[in-house]
């Protein structure tokens, strides 16, 4: 089950953070999407030239922590999406999914001209495209 | 469903953008005339930067990104891909466009070899207004590098319409600009809403250049833009968002812009 999804412009300012547990934790979630920052970084400054995974835009498994596992993706214009997860078998191929169809809700949201650069996200359908995208996950890995 | 926008319409909505800031807004200001149209194409740039880059590996440095607008940003936006960059290997490139699609439909006036001076300051107000036509595809080229990490100042050059185009991009930091007002009632006055100029014209670009709506190629520029206007309202009511403007006022007469 998805807890947290988070969009992270360039200069590590949250650009929106949403959570979709009922427990009370969001601050705990919003640290470990600043924790995982850090490794976000790390990843892209210290690239493993070994694999084919230089430039890639998904960055895969951050780091798992006690209960979560955290997904990161790096997008061209250096805009950061987090994943965390309470899921114990994601698949990778799912993953890809979630950060492809939600690279395009993003795209659309920062393409409406209202939109301020470095701001917040405000729009309610980017939210709803969001929900409806994280709901499809659960259901798609309970297959 | 149809999702394609014919090219006289945009370049009618181009055309009709430059002429509005030279002649209505800063009628004697061309400086600023440029910043603001500058500035809306930085705004457009930066989302297509957005929306172009998706699916791709990132870049590893700067020379992949301007190969990147060369080829398939440019095409994108114009079909082609750019046919010539050259560089110095110390910050500056050289893109260069052998038919500059916005500009093929401009007519020039040739000088004869002795010409009078009167002929020769026409001449010179020709070029201005050319070189006016140019600051939003540089606007679009700073925007999209800027987005993609790589802050610069692009300008541009024409030595034979329509034939060059040369542009040429170096490091600077950029410059932004405040706002104008537009007042927009729609066709049955139902809702009425004040946006700013430069909102509006990047609303219409990017809608044009990710084609999201029906367009009837024989209708024109009217018929697009009434298709805006109620994409605008939908995507606003959808939003729920209030704009700046609450009062109710009828669409002047002399807007003859959105008339044609």
């Amino acid at each position: 089950m998805i807890v947290c999804v988070a969009v992270v412009g360039h200069q590590n300012n949250p650009l929106y953070i949403q959570s979709f547990t009922d427990a009370d934790d969001a601050l705990k979630l919003h640290h470990i999407v600043h924790c995982s920052l850090d490794v976000v970084d790390e990843r892209v400054n210290n690239p493993k030239k070994s694999g084919p995974t230089l430039n890639e835009t998904f960055l895969g498994l951050l780091y798992p922590t006690e209960n979560y596992k955290v997904y990161g993706y790096l997008t061209n214009t250096k805009v950061k999406f987090i994943l965390v997860t309470t899921d114990l078998d994601v698949r990778d191929a799912d993953v890809r999914n979630f950060f492809r169809r939600f690279h395009a809700a993003y795209v659309d949201a920062v393409s409406n001209p209202f939109h301020v650069p470095g701001k917040k996200i405000t729009s309610r359908t980017f939210a709803d495209r969001v929900s409806t995208i994280v709901q499809s996950f659960g259901l798609s890995s309970a297959v | 469903m149809g999702r394609e926008v014919s090219e006289s319409c945009i370049g009618s909505l181009l055309t009709e953008m430059v002429s509005t800031y030279c002649n209505r807004f800063y009628a004697n200001k061309p400086e600023l005339a440029a910043r603001r149209i500058e500035a809306i194409g930085y705004q457009v740039g930066h989302q297509l930067s957005e929306r172009y880059t998706i699916e791709r590996p990132r870049f590893s440095d700067h020379l992949e990104a301007i190969k990147f607008i060369c080829k398939d940003f440019w095409f994108e936006l114009f079909k082609k891909q750019i046919d010539n960059l050259k560089t110095n290997h110390r910050g500056t490139f050289v893109l260069q466009d052998n038919r500059f699609r916005w500009l093929t439909r401009m007519s020039i006036d040739q000088s004869p070899e002795n010409g009078t001076s009167e002929e020769l300051s026409i001449m010179a107000d020709n070029k201005a207004m050319q070189s006016m036509h140019l600051y939003f595809p540089c606007g679009i080229i700073r925007g999209a590098l800027s987005n993609l990490g790589i802050p610069c100042a692009v300008s541009a050059d024409i030595s034979n319409l329509p034939a060059w185009l040369y542009k040429e991009i170096w490091m600077i930091t950029p410059i932004t600009l405040d706002h104008e007002n537009l007042t927009f009632s729609s066709f049955d006055g139902s809702l009425v809403l004040n946006i700013s100029f430069d909102v509006f014209f990047a609303l219409t670009c990017n809608l044009a250049f990710t084609p999201r709506f029906i367009c009837d190629p024989n209708k024109g520029l009217t018929r697009m833009l009434w298709g805006f206007e109620h994409t605008l309202i939908a995507s606003l009511k959808h939003d729920n968002k209030k704009l700046a403007g609450e009062v109710i006022e009828p669409i002047q007469n002399d807007q003859k812009l959105w008339y044609m």
